[in-house]
This record gives structure tokens, C-alpha cells and sequence, in this order.
């Protein structure tokens, strides 16, 4: 198992440099001059072009990749051409909350979509079912940014029950940090419920059916017992299959929902230095987006070798 | 195998039982008034093609019908009380208690994401109080009763790890973790090789006497019939065709069917003949009550009556009946 | 509020929490007449509501209480003496300055008690208050302006984007003194008529640790009404009353505290979901949905910007000023507020559109009234056939759509082709900033109409002429009398100088002014007695939230 991991891990390493050569050109090689955008309308060309060798930006783009990779791969990632923060402290405080919004999205998307897909599989072709499946169809073609606002405008601008952006100040209350987190997370989680739902639906009323249910209901057990050990279990299999493929998708919905609801994560961060062609922040985050989505499919990979012996057992050779 | 005349009232005394699946055209008859008796230790083979309705009076003896049928039953019996009339919970305390059941495919019957063990163990359980290392000792105990080589290896494996027949054997255990006084093995060796069938029909036989318990045998092939299971009944197109016993049957079957199954079987184990001659025809499938016989269209003896009035049962001699309006009742043996 | 003196102990530095807020930061805010002239006027305009004076305590409001505000964007630096410096929320509550200007033009000693400028405009006099802190309790002198003089004339500093504001200020002092702590002597090497601009610019920053001009391990200190007291980068800035405040009775508030929403587009709900008690918004389309709602205050502040276009007067036919007026003829500036600023803003022809301007003429301010039939006219005459122009517009600003799809049916009319190119930001900046030779116009924003005419000539470069502009435009007669005017030390000698370059620029119409550019703000109504400055920066020291 460990070398499975450590070959995987090996793997990412081309990915990861073609990744790092696409994104340092994407965003390079566009327009806009970072210098510009720092100093202002009112700074002189000459001011701007010293902006310019400041910030190292009058080598020829392969010297400046060059440079820029050689220091990366020392874990020096620069400092952010807007703040001058060091941008390894700026990416990981950023991603610290997109993990924690993910985290918490996926939390609320899983139990809700779970849950929601047993139910509607228990009860298949009954109300129940009806209800679920008609509110899953209806959030899967809802963008999630949609959500997002519509939950602003009822819980923050009428209700005012919650914040509507932001993730509060340093110092607060555990709770009333978790206050400014349920918005931004219930609209990320629900679509994703959604799919979840649909999914477990399907692969639950695959295993209902299944002869081991039956030779479960003939030792007796009870329903809750037979469902949950003997149906659900196995339905998750290919469900996490669906959450580990749709964690991508996931990440792309952090981007636009960190945006509505001004949430300092990743997504934020990239998207705001994209607008500031800030490249030290751009080219950091975009590399730890890449880093985690491979990670997320080596995890969701050991993910069913825990559910599924078959996978596991033949994979180590046991 | 020492015949025994149930004396008193069977273990298992099925009455009437049909199963019928609403449809827009009208109930589809899989099962149709249908009646059994297993006596308690005795081993009763119940036969009949694919389709016949074996398998789902099995189901509907344990109230395992699948959703959107519907089963009724004049008497459903068991030692003396009417399972019919049970709630779900009661008869949940009767499943794997008192009546076990074995299938046809022992990999897709088993849960591919649990050990063996965990299977046994929650059997265990439910009907034992059984919990924890107790437990788990008392599976490995039930896999050595079944013959499988390192149980205590073999509690912890899945089932993928194991071969069909030691699949089979440890769905036996299982199915004998609460000592059920009757077992239902539904195709137990069809899914196996030929020589993995004998060993499990062996182990069946053994267990059948050490246990003292009832085996309700659903099976195709009238091959395995004969030196196992004391009486039979044959099954066609949801009905009950003939029964008797094993002996009287096998030497002078009654229904055309019948006739027709145990020829096939005599083919079979006669080396000599080079191709096997099957009933012409196929067997009917789920349909609406049919008027006249099932098997009429395949029958060599067919008569216009056939076709126009469903056979009853009829006694064909001590213990035995056949549903056919040509057949003869049958002399005694000498 | 209270606690001892502040000192820098006592300021959270949550984790890496300073590191670098480039700049030198540091100094005066400040509002409120002392000892000297009326306090202000109400400061701002105010579609839909209040005003009132500054003052301290009553009992209707709530003592202690923190101001919460809302902004779009981040907060990368809290330095006024940067170029880019655009963190207006910031410097006059945390930096006072020795004299400073509200908007209507109006002067207010602050750090200074008062100011004399000699007769030859060389030499400034400055008496400096007395009593005064710095934020760690250190005591505030005239030495300090000195020491901050040396640090912004240092020539290790001499390209430091940190400063470059200041020193461009500063460019014709050529040493500062302080005789006594109360004493401060400025010395220039050409008149500086324009001296309380100066003064007005001068946030007094401490320098602390010349080596860490970037704040990397210190946070800035000045001697505003409230202490910067924690940063967390892209979430929030949280300042706290500064009890040893010199105006008695102020600041009112106990502290404010700045929530960052980045590129925000549901700021205004923020408000509605009482997160915050103000904000400031980019798009006036937004204040829509709350005007008219008695639980809210609009407060539109001018601060001297304009929107305005730049021709490229290298390409033809814009190097003819004939094509460049009959363009601005054929400018419907009226329609063009209406749609684009919801009416907050004002058709204008020229930066100089504040009566309190120097160079402020009456009939300049909309010179170029829409008129097609003479826009035709003056295109005839030049000789301009099928004319067509590409009109890069920024996808951030809505408005600059607008103005070009109004001036665009507008020009149909007349037979000339403006074609609308939606660019992003980026790329804007990069026309903006004469990238691409083939640029027709660009629509761009321009402030500082208010400063005096000196400091908008020497910085928004691309109005004057020569070589100083980046559109080519050339013009010996506005290039000597803006060198003139900056020079004159008599004030009606300067005013007629200015006029007449404010004529030259309307005629020549190289840059073709559209309209005003103020700010908008929406508080909830509870919050009082915000002061505006005169570039539209707020003043709190006066500030509170009524019950």
C-alpha cells in the first residue's frame, strides 16, 4: 500500500510541471501590466518601469520561469506583488479556509445527499421518493451562486440571521465563526447534495436488490440492520466514486461561491490577483488547486479500497 | 436414509399458497395454490424447471416475496401455528431461527464488503445473544462443521478470497448458525462444479442427520433427488404437479411431466447416449390463471380435456398424488 | 477606549498579521478645528439625508461604540505617502497632518496652530501644537517632520513607489528645520504658493526603524483618533479610540473596524444584513434599492475627480482639435449622467469645476453643450469623412459602457462609427497607459480637480503638454503657464493664470472631460457627523452612532 501511495505521489511530479508551465504562460503571457496595477492611474511610465525591475519583470519570460522554478521548488514562492506578503503565507491562509468550507460543504452534501438518496430508494415510487427526487432535479439545475444569493437575500438581508459575507474577525467566538461558514457552505453543499442524492438513489436501489439484501432478510435481521449493513455500505462504493470525481467540481464551485459571499479562501485569492495580475499568488494558488486535486484522487482511490475489500485485498496482494 | 412417515403434524404444513403479481391484464400467477408438508427431520426435495415456482414458494414460506407481489395462503404452517397470520417482527424471530435458507449463487448471496466471520456473527446475534469473541468462536465452530480447511483463517476472509464451493459451505454455516429446525437450500449446487456439487450434497445429508432438522430441498435437476431426500414434488407453471415418494416417483412417475423430467435424467447418467433429448418446448411463462393444464402444449398424451379443465390432484396410491387428467393411479410396489 | 498609552506590546500582531504593509506609514489624520476656523460645513452632499456638525458625546448617542465598515477590495497598504495610496478609509483616522482642507476647499489647522508663507513664497513658518502624542505614547515635536523630511529625501529611497507621493509633493522643499519642538521651518527652492496643499498632504508617519520602510515588523504609528490595532490580511482592519487624542472630546466613537470583501458585488447587503453601519460604493446603480429608506444615508462626495477621455493625438484625425470638439459637441453629457450615475454626477467640461478652484470658470464647466449640428460642422470643416473609433471599455465599470452607448447613437447621427470594445481591466490599464500606438481614445478617471492647480498639473500628467504626456499632445503656451502659475506667489495673478489654461485645456480638448467622479456612501442612519476632506477622504474623529 505504501509503495502504491509513494508510486502515485511520483506520478503527479510531470503533472504538476506541465501545470506549473501552463499556468506561469496563461497568466504572463496575458495582458495587463502588474506594475500599472500596483502604482495606480497617476504613476509615470518611468515610475512604472522601475515598478517593473522591481518586481523582476524585465527578464525574458523563460529566465523569469526559470528563476521562478528554481525558487519554488526550495519552497520559496515569492512575495505577493500587491502586498508584499510572502505568498506561501498568503496561499495557506487562504486555503486553510477554502478547506474549511469545503470541509464543511462536504459534510452538509454527503449526510443531506446520503441520507436523502436511502430515503428516496426506501420509499422508492412512493411521495417520499417523489418529493426528493424533484427537490434534488430542481438544485441540480440551480448554479450555486443562485443559492447563494437567494440565501443572502432571505437569511442576511431579511431575516438577519446570519452574516451575508465575510468570515468574521479574529477573536470571535468559535460559533459565531461558524455563523459567517453556513451560507457559503449550504449553497456549495446543496447542488452537490443533489448529484450525491441522485447517485446514492440509484446505487442503493441497485443493491436493495441484490441476493445478499435477500439472504440478509432471511437470517432475520432487522430492516435498519439489513439496509445499513447490508445496502448502504455497498452503495457507497460507487457513490464515493461520484464525490471523489465531483470533488473537482467542488473546488471550481468554492471559486464562485467565495466570490458571493466575499469568503477569504483560494478561490477568492486567485480570482482577485488574477484581476491584479498579482502572478506570485496566481501561479502559488493554481499550483495548490492542481496539488489537491491530484491528492483528491489518490485519496478517493485508498477511499475504496477501505469500502471495498476487492479493491483493496487485490491491490496489495494481500 | 431411513423414511419417516410424519406420524404427527408435519414441522412445515403449507395449504393453498399462491403468489400473484398485480398487472393491468390481471394477476400474473407465479405460485398457484400450491401445498407442501416437510415432516420434522425429513428431507423433501421440491423440483421443477426455472420458472416453475419453486424458488418463489420458497421465498413465500418465509415471507421473503419480493415487493409488489402478493402471497396468500390458506394455512402456512409451521409445527402446528399459521405463519401466515404473523406480524413482520414475529416472523423476523422465525427467519434464520427457525426456518434458514441456503441459495443458488453463494457469491452474489454473500456481502461482498464483509468477512465471513461478520456474516456468521451477526446471525449470531440476532437469534443467539451471541456477541463479540463468543461470537466469534462460534463462527469459527460453525465453518469446521461445514469442512472448510483453517476456519480460523477463514472467518476473517471475504468472500472473494474463496472459492464457490467453500463459498457455499460457509453460507451452510450461516444458514446453521441458529439451528433452524428447518432449512431451505434453494439450488444449493447449481452454480458449482460437478464434483464441488456431490461434496456439498454430502455435506447437506451429513448435517441434515447430526442437526436433526429439515431440509426443504428446491432443485431442477431430479438428479440430485434420488438417495437424498425422502419425498418430492414436482412443480410446473406455478402449479403442483405430482408428489410422492422418492422411491415410488422415481420408479413409476404418474404426470407426463414427470415422466419427461426422469427421462432426461436417465440420459444423462447413461454415458452411451450421445445427445440429450429434452422435453420439447418450453415451460410457460408468468402469466393469467390458465384454463386446462400447464403442460399440455408439451405433452405427448394430450387430450382435448386437457385444454379445457385444469387437473386436480388426484391420489395416484399411498402418499402420492399427480395433477393429470390421463394418468393412472399406480400399483403398489410389490 | 482607555488603557494606558498605547504601546506597540499591546497591538495584536496575530501571526504574520504585519508583515509587510509596504509603506511608510505613519501620521495625521485629523479634523476638527482647534483654536482656528469654523469647524465644517456639512461636509457632504447628501441626496437623501442628514448632516450636522461635528461634536462631542450626547446623550442620544452611544458612547464607546465601533463604527463597522465594509469595503470592496483589500487593504494592501496603509501608507498615505504612497503613490498608489488609495486606502482613504484610513489615513485620517489614523495620521493627522499639520493643516488640512474639507471639501468644500476650506482650511483647518490641525498639527499646525499656524502657518505664515513669506512674502518671496520660499520660506514657511510653522508654529507646531504642543502636548501631542504619537500612538506609543512617545511625545510628537517638529523634530519629527524633520526626521521625516530626511527619511523622504534619503537617496537609498529615491525610486521607493512607498514614497513616491510625498516626495512628488514635496519636490521644491529643499530642507526642513525645527528651531524648538514647537517650530518648524520649511524651506523651498522656488515659491510654494500652494503651501497649505502641502501641509494638507504631510500625514505625520514615525519613523520608527528606517530599514523596515515597509512595516514588515512594526505597524505604523501616528497621532490620529484611533490606533490601528490589528490586520488580517483580505479580512479585516480593526483601529481602536485613541485616548490620548488631542482635540478634547473626540474621537466619539470607541473604534472602527474595516470588514474586506474583496472584489464584493453584494456589498450593499452587508449593510442590509446589519453586518456593517457603512460602506462605500462603486456602482451608483447599486444605492437604488436603498433610496428612499429612512434606515439609510446616501452621502455623495465630489473630492475633485472627473471621468474623462484621452485622445490619441499622434493618430490622425485626433491630432486636429476641430475633431476632438466636434466629439465633444456630440457628447449628450446630460444622458450620459442620467444612465450611467443614476444623476449623482455632473456633466462637466473640465477638472475645474469646484468654485473654490483657482483656476474655476464659470463658463467652462460645460463649455461643450451637446449640439450635433456643430459637431457636424467642425468635422466638415476639418475634413473628417466615415470616421470611426475603437472605445476600449473596462468590464468593471459599468458606467463607462453607458457613456458609449449614448455618445455612440449620439455620433451615428453625425455619420462617425464608434465601436464599443468590452476589455478587461488589465488590458485597460495597458491602453490606458499608452501600450498600443493604434489606440483611438480610452476612457480614463482623473482626480485632484480640487487640489490647487499646481499639484494638478504636476501630477495628472496627460493634461498638461510636451513631453510629459503619453498621447503626444504638445502645447508650449499651457506647458509655460502651468510653470507660471506654479511659480506666482500673488494669489489673483495665479487665478487668472489658471483660467487660462482652463481655457486652453477645454479648447483643445486633448483630454475631453465628461463628467464628475465622486464617491458614494451609504451608511445606516444612526451613524453621524462623518467628515469628508477635500479629496472625498472621510474624517471619524467627530463621528457617532446614535442610538
Amino acid at each position: 500500500m505504501g509503495r502504491y501511495v509513494l508510486t502515485r505521489l511520483l506520478q503527479f511530479l510531470p503533472t504538476l510541471f506541465i501545470a506549473s508551465v501552463v499556468v506561469f504562460l496563461v497568466i504572463q503571457a496575458s495582458p495587463g501590466d502588474p506594475a500599472r496595477i500596483k502604482l495606480g492611474p497617476e504613476a509615470t511610465p518611468e515610475q512604472v518601469a522601475i515598478e517593473r525591475t522591481r518586481l523582476g519583470l524585465d527578464e525574458p519570460l523563460p529566465v523569469r520561469y526559470v528563476i521562478w522554478l528554481s525558487d519554488a521548488v526550495r519552497l520559496d514562492l515569492g512575495r505577493s506583488f500587491q502586498s508584499n506578503l510572502p505568498v506561501t503565507d498568503v496561499v495557506f491562509d487562504a486555503f486553510g479556509y477554502t478547506v474549511r468550507l469545503a470541509l464543511a460543504a462536504g459534510a452538509i452534501a454527503t449526510t443531506l445527499g446520503i441520507s436523502a438518496g436511502i430515503l428516496a430508494a426506501l420509499f422508492r415510487g412512493r411521495s417520499l421518493d417523489i418529493v426528493i427526487s424533484t427537490m434534488s432535479a430542481v438544485l441540480l439545475s440551480l448554479p450555486s451562486f443562485v443559492i447563494g444569493i437567494v440565501l443572502i437575500l432571505v437569511f442576511a438581508v431579511n431575516l438577519r440571521w446570519l452574516p451575508s459575507s465575510g468570515a468574521g474577525r479574529t477573536g470571535q467566538a468559535l460559533l459565531d465563526g461558524l455563523r459567517y461558514l453556513i451560507m457559503p457552505a449550504v449553497a456549495l453543499g446543496l447542488p452537490f447534495a443533489a448529484v450525491l442524492t441522485r447517485f446514492m438513489r440509484a446505487a442503493m436501489i441497485e443493491a436493495l436488490g441484490q441476493d445478499h439484501v435477500l439472504t440478509a432478510r432471511a437470517k432475520g435481521l432487522k430492516p435498519v440492520t439489513v439496509v445499513g449493513r447490508h445496502a448502504v455500505r455497498n452503495a457507497l462504493v460507487p457513490t464515493i466514486t461520484i464525490a471523489g470525481i465531483s470533488l473537482g467540481t467542488l473546488l471550481a464551485g468554492a471559486v464562485v461561491i467565495e466570490t458571493v459571499f466575499s469568503y477569504p479562501g483560494l478561490g477568492r485569492l486567485i480570482v482577485g490577483a488574477i484581476f491584479n495580475r498579482d502572478y506570485p499568488i496566481v501561479q502559488a494558488g493554481l499550483i495548490l488547486a492542481a496539488v489537491v486535486l491530484l491528492g483528491m484522487s489518490l485519496l478517493v482511490d485508498l477511499m475504496y479500497g477501505i469500502l471495498d475489500p476487492r479493491i483493496r485485498t487485490g491491490r496489495s496482494g494481500s | 436414509m431411513t423414511p419417516s412417515h410424519p406420524a404427527e403434524a408435519p414441522l412445515l404444513d403449507v395449504r393453498g399458497l399462491s403468489v400473484a403479481f398485480p398487472s393491468p391484464r390481471g394477476d400474473l400467477m407465479a405460485v398457484d395454490r400450491v401445498s407442501l408438508s416437510v415432516g420434522r427431520g425429513e428431507t423433501v426435495a421440491l423440483v421443477g424447471e426455472s420458472g416453475s415456482g419453486k424458488s418463489m414458494s420458497a421465498l413465500a414460506i418465509m415471507r421473503l416475496t419480493p415487493p409488489g407481489a402478493r402471497m396468500s395462503a390458506d394455512w402456512l404452517g409451521l409445527d402446528g401455528a399459521d405463519m401466515s397470520k404473523l406480524g413482520e417482527r414475529e416472523i423476523r424471530d422465525i427467519r434464520g431461527r427457525r426456518i434458514a435458507m441456503v441459495f443458488q449463487n453463494p457469491m452474489s448471496s454473500l456481502n461482498a464488503v464483509l468477512t465471513i466471520g461478520r456474516q456468521i456473527t451477526e446471525s449470531l446475534e440476532r437469534h443467539m445473544g451471541l456477541h463479540g469473541r463468543i461470537a466469534r468462536a462460534r463462527a469459527i465452530e460453525l465453518l469446521a462443521m461445514v469442512d472448510v480447511p483453517a476456519p480460523g483463517k477463514l472467518v476473517d476472509a471475504y468472500p472473494h478470497q474463496l472459492s464457490g464451493g467453500m463459498r457455499q459451505r460457509a453460507m451452510i454455516a450461516m444458514a446453521l448458525a441458529a439451528g433452524p429446525e428447518l432449512l431451505i437450500a434453494d439450488e444449493p449446487t447449481t452454480a458449482l462444479d460437478v464434483t464441488i456439487q456431490a461434496q456439498i450434497m454430502e455435506l447437506l445429508g451429513r448435517l441434515q442427520r447430526e442437526m436433526r432438522m429439515a431440509v426443504l430441498l428446491i432443485t431442477h435437476d431430479l438428479g440430485v433427488v434420488a438417495g437424498v431426500a425422502n419425498r418430492v414434488y414436482v412443480m410446473y407453471g406455478g402449479r403442483m404437479f405430482e408428489y410422492g415418494q422418492v422411491d415410488d416417483v422415481f420408479r413409476d412417475p404418474a404426470q407426463p411431466y414427470t415422466i419427461g423430467l426422469l427421462d432426461t435424467v436417465r440420459q444423462l447418467s447413461d454415458e452411451s447416449t450421445e445427445s440429450l433429448i429434452p422435453i420439447p418446448g418450453q415451460p410457460p411463462g408468468l402469466g393469467p390463471v390458465l384454463v386446462g393444464c400447464a403442460f399440455a402444449p408439451r405433452c405427448r398424451f394430450v387430450v382435448d380435456l386437457c385444454r379445457e379443465e385444469t387437473p386436480p390432484l388426484r391420489a395416484m396410491g399411498r402418499d402420492r398424488a399427480a395433477a393429470c387428467h390421463v394418468a393412472e393411479p399406480r400399483a403398489e410396489p410389490a | 477606549m482607555a488603557g494606558p498609552v498605547s504601546r506597540l506590546g499591546d497591538i495584536k500582531l496575530s501571526r504574520r498579521r504585519f508583515i509587510a504593509y509596504s509603506g511608510l506609514t505613519m501620521t495625521a489624520a485629523a479634523c476638527n478645528p482647534i483654536a482656528a476656523p469654523s469647524s465644517g460645513s456639512p461636509a457632504t452632499r447628501a441626496p437623501s439625508a442628514s448632516g450636522g456638525a461635528a461634536g462631542s458625546a450626547t446623550p442620544s448617542q452611544t458612547a464607546g461604540a465601533v463604527l463597522r465598515y465594509g469595503r470592496a477590495g483589500d487593504i494592501t497598504d496603509f501608507n498615505p505617502w504612497d503613490i498608489s495610496g488609495s486606502e482613504t478609509e484610513v489615513y485620517n483616522q489614523v495620521f493627522s497632518r499639520l493643516v488640512w482642507r474639507d471639501s468644500d476647499g476650506k482650511e483647518h489647522l490641525d498639527l499646525a496652530e499656524s502657518y505664515e508663507l513669506a512674502p518671496d513664497g520660499k520660506t514657511v513658518t510653522i508654529k507646531v501644537r504642543s502636548g501631542v502624542k504619537w500612538h506609543d505614547g512617545k511625545d510628537f515635536t517638529a523634530a519629527d517632520y524633520v526626521t521625516m523630511y530626511g527619511y523622504l529625501t534619503d537617496p537609498a529611497m529615491a525610486e521607493d513607489p512607498n514614497i513616491g507621493e510625498m516626495k512628488g509633493v514635496l519636490e521644491k522643499i529643499t530642507g526642513v528645520e525645527a528651531p524648538d519642538p514647537t517650530t518648524l521651518i520649511l524651506k523651498a527652492s522656488a515659491p510654494v504658493p500652494y503651501i497649505a496643499d502641502i501641509l494638507d498632504y504631510w500625514h505625520a508617519i514615525r519613523i520608527d526603524n528606517p530599514t523596515d520602510f515597509g512595516f514588515v515588523a512594526t505597524p505604523p504609528v501616528g497621532t490620529g483618533p484611533f490606533k490601528l490595532t490589528e490586520v488580517i490580511p483580505s479580512q479585516s482592519v480593526t483601529f481602536e479610540a485613541n485616548p490620548d487624542y488631542y482635540v478634547e472630546g473626540q474621537p466619539v466613537l470607541g473604534g472602527f473596524a474595516i470588514s474586506l470583501y474583496g472584489g464584493a458585488t453584494n456589498l450593499l447587503q452587508n449593510l442590509q444584513s446589519d453586518s456593517v453601519d457603512g460602506i462605500l460604493v462603486a456602482n451608483p446603480a447599486e444605492i437604488a434599492s436603498v433610496a428612499g429608506d429612512d434606515a439609510y444615508r446616501v452621502d455623495v462626495t465630489p473630492g475633485g475627480g472627473v471621468w474623462d477621455v484621452y485622445f490619441n493625438v499622434r493618430k490622425a484625425p485626433f491630432d486636429k482639435p476641430e475633431v476632438r470638439q466636434a466629439l465633444s459637441y456630440a457628447m449628450d453629457r446630460e444622458a450620459m449622467v442620467k444612465a450611467g450615475d443614476e444623476g449623482l454626477e455632473m456633466g462637466v467640461t473640465t477638472p475645474f469645476n469646484n468654485p473654490s478652484s483657482l483656476g474655476y470658470k464659470a463658463e467652462l464647466v460645460t463649455a461643450h453643450p451637446y449640439d450635433l449640428a456643430k459637431a457636424k460642422a467642425l468635422l466638415d470643416a476639418a475634413g473628417v469623412k466615415d470616421l470611426k473609433i475603437v472605445y476600449p471599455s473596462p468590464s468593471s465599470i459599468p458606467r463607462s459602457e453607458t457613456y458609449g452607448l449614448i455618445w455612440q447613437a449620439s455620433l451615428k447621427e453625425i455619420g462617425v462609427t464608434l465601436e464599443i470594445q468590452p476589455v478587461d481591466d488589465a488590458r485597460w490599464g495597458d491602453i490606458g497607459s499608452g501600450k498600443d500606438p493604434n489606440t483611438d481614445l480610452v476612457i480614463w478617471n482623473n482626480g485632484r480637480g480640487n487640489r490647487d492647480p499646481a499639484i494638478f498639473w504636476s501630477t495628472q500628467r496627460n493634461f498638461g503638454g510636451g513631453a510629459e504626456t503619453i498621447w503626444g499632445y504638445n502645447n508650449p503656451e499651457l506647458i509655460a503657464l502651468v510653470a507660471q502659475g506654479a511659480a506666482e506667489v500673488d494669489q489673483a495673478k495665479r487665478t487668472t493664470i489658471y483660467q487660462q489654461a482652463n481655457q486652453i485645456l477645454v479648447d483643445s480638448s486633448h483630454v475631453l472631460v465628461i463628467s464628475t467622479r465622486s464617491q458614494y456612501w451609504v451608511y445606516n442612519a444612526k451613524v453621524k457627523d462623518i467628515d469628508v476632506d477635500l479629496i472625498g477622504a472621510i474624517v471619524l474623529a467627530g463621528a457617532s452612532i446614535g442610538a
